[in-house]
């Protein structure tokens, strides 16, 4: 059936919106949908030319037509649906500011981040590997993109926390070991699971990037 | 210790000239606009002189917390600086990140509602005057809006769009009986407030009308008070 790969496509994408991470790309099923379209759209114009029927035949060919365009423009909009998708969490992931993972056996430890309650709902991973070609340059330019309408604000972190502040300092564990950190009111030694009582603003780039969890 | 006081104190802290009446309406204007634009289906006018007030007052106190602080290291040995004195500043520090924080939620919800109905808007600020007061958004707001839609048209076409025949390659298609384009539900319905002392009267059609009286709560379609937000006579909770 027509429009069945499609489905799929979309069944994939419902998926994808409850996910921390970006699945792979569809590679290969996009390609098929692409095939599905251009046969689609042979059998159009097959169809167009066929004039010197009878009445009767007319009618049938129009109908037949009419279905074939609707299903063409179906998967069209399945494949915007889905890759808008894919974009807009690639968009939503270059604004948490978090580096992306290159090596895939490195995803392990960044399982904490999606664990804590306030990030549940975004995108807290992204992969590389899972991004194809154009999206990859599509979450480069985005980067750019982000830079340059923040460097319009530059008091403002806007990248930050969307929850409402509430203290300026918090109490931090680290969860993995890491270099020294200086803020404006000293420095402290990243080891793990010793405690820290800081300036939040200081430290949110570090909760985000899984070395600190805030208590 | 509520935020009036607080804001009070920056004035005299800072010792600035401004004038009496800004420090308090500024915040609760940051606040209403901040609701405003995240309650509401459609974008709103963007805040110009609002966002440029704070942002500048915002620097101004950074810049002050820094002169402080260097000021607080260089007497502390001398008792001159008292507890209070750090705890003002932690004050300050507090509302900044206060404010900061509406700022960020301000401009965020704005651009995600760019991001839904980019051709929309597209379409829509084409013949504005640029240098025009009210325009609807900021000119950020505008390079931002059109530079990701040519990096999104870009990875569509990339993925798929330049594979397809030619008639379906269209972005902005509304041919087929589906428009394409997403537009903003200005049917959607929203709470309201209304806070000024003369009735307003709306009408729901058919006949029927509905008061708003002063400090009363309402649901109703947005697109029934719309022109009341924009003159501030209703806000959205």
């Amino acid at each position: 059936m027509y429009g069945d790969l499609a489905n799929k496509l979309i069944l994939d994408a419902k998926r994808t919106t409850n996910l921390s991470a970006l699945p792979l790309y569809q590679g290969d099923l996009v390609k098929d949908i692409i095939k599905e379209i251009q046969d689609l759209n042979k059998d159009a114009e097959f169809l167009e030319e066929q004039t010197d029927d009878g009445d009767e035949q007319l009618k049938i060919n129009q109908c037949q037509l009419f279905v074939t365009h609707l299903s063409m423009r179906r998967n069209k909009r399945c494949l915007l649906a889905y890759e808008r998708l894919r974009a807009e969490k690639v968009a939503e992931f270059a604004w948490l500011n978090i580096d992306p993972i290159g090596d895939p056996n490195a995803t392990k430890s960044h399982t904490t981040i999606a664990d804590n309650y306030i990030y549940s709902n975004y995108t807290t991973q992204l992969s590389l590997d899972n991004l194809n070609h154009a999206e990859e340059e599509y979450f480069k330019a985005y980067q750019d993109l982000m830079l340059e309408y923040k460097s319009a604000f530059a008091d403002i972190d806007l990248s930050g926390d969307l929850e409402p502040p509430t203290n300026i300092f918090i109490d931090v564990r680290v969860l993995k070991d890491g270099g020294e950190v200086q803020t404006e009111y000293g420095s402290f030694n990243l080891i793990k699971d010793s405690q820290f009582y800081v300036r939040k603003s200081d430290v949110e780039r570090l909760i985000q990037q899984g070395y600190l969890e805030e208590l | 210790m509520d935020i009036d006081d607080i804001l009070q104190e920056f004035e005299t802290a800072t010792s600035r000239k401004e004038t009496k009446k800004t420090p308090t309406t500024l915040y609760d204007e940051l606040v209403v606009a901040m609701v405003n634009e995240r309650m509401a289906p459609e974008l709103l006018p963007f805040k110009h002189e609002l966002l440029q007030k704070v942002l500048a007052q915002i620097s101004n106190q950074q810049q002050f917390l820094l002169d402080s602080h260097e000021y607080g290291d260089v007497n502390a040995e001398s008792g001159v600086v008292t507890g209070d004195f750090k705890l003002q500043l932690m004050i300050i520090e507090t509302d900044i990140e206060r404010i900061n924080y509406l700022i960020r939620l301000y401009l965020r919800t704005r651009l995600s509602k760019i991001d839904k109905f980019t051709i929309f808007y597209i379409n829509e600020t084409a013949d504005e005057d640029p240098d025009s007061k009210d325009r609807l958004l900021s000119s950020q707001e505008q390079k931002y809006m059109h530079q990701h839609f040519k990096i999104l048209t870009r990875l569509y076409n990339n993925c798929f769009l330049k594979r397809l025949p030619h008639t379906l390659t269209l972005l902005d298609d509304t041919s087929g009986g589906q428009s394409m384009i997403v537009e903003p539900d200005l049917n959607q319905p929203v709470f309201v407030k209304s806070i000024t002392d003369k009735p307003i009267t709306i009408s729901l059609g058919e006949d029927d009308e509905l008061d708003l009286v002063n400090d009363g709560i309402y649901v109703v379609k947005y697109k029934l008070v719309r022109d009341y937000i924009s003159i501030g006579d209703v806000v959205m909770i």
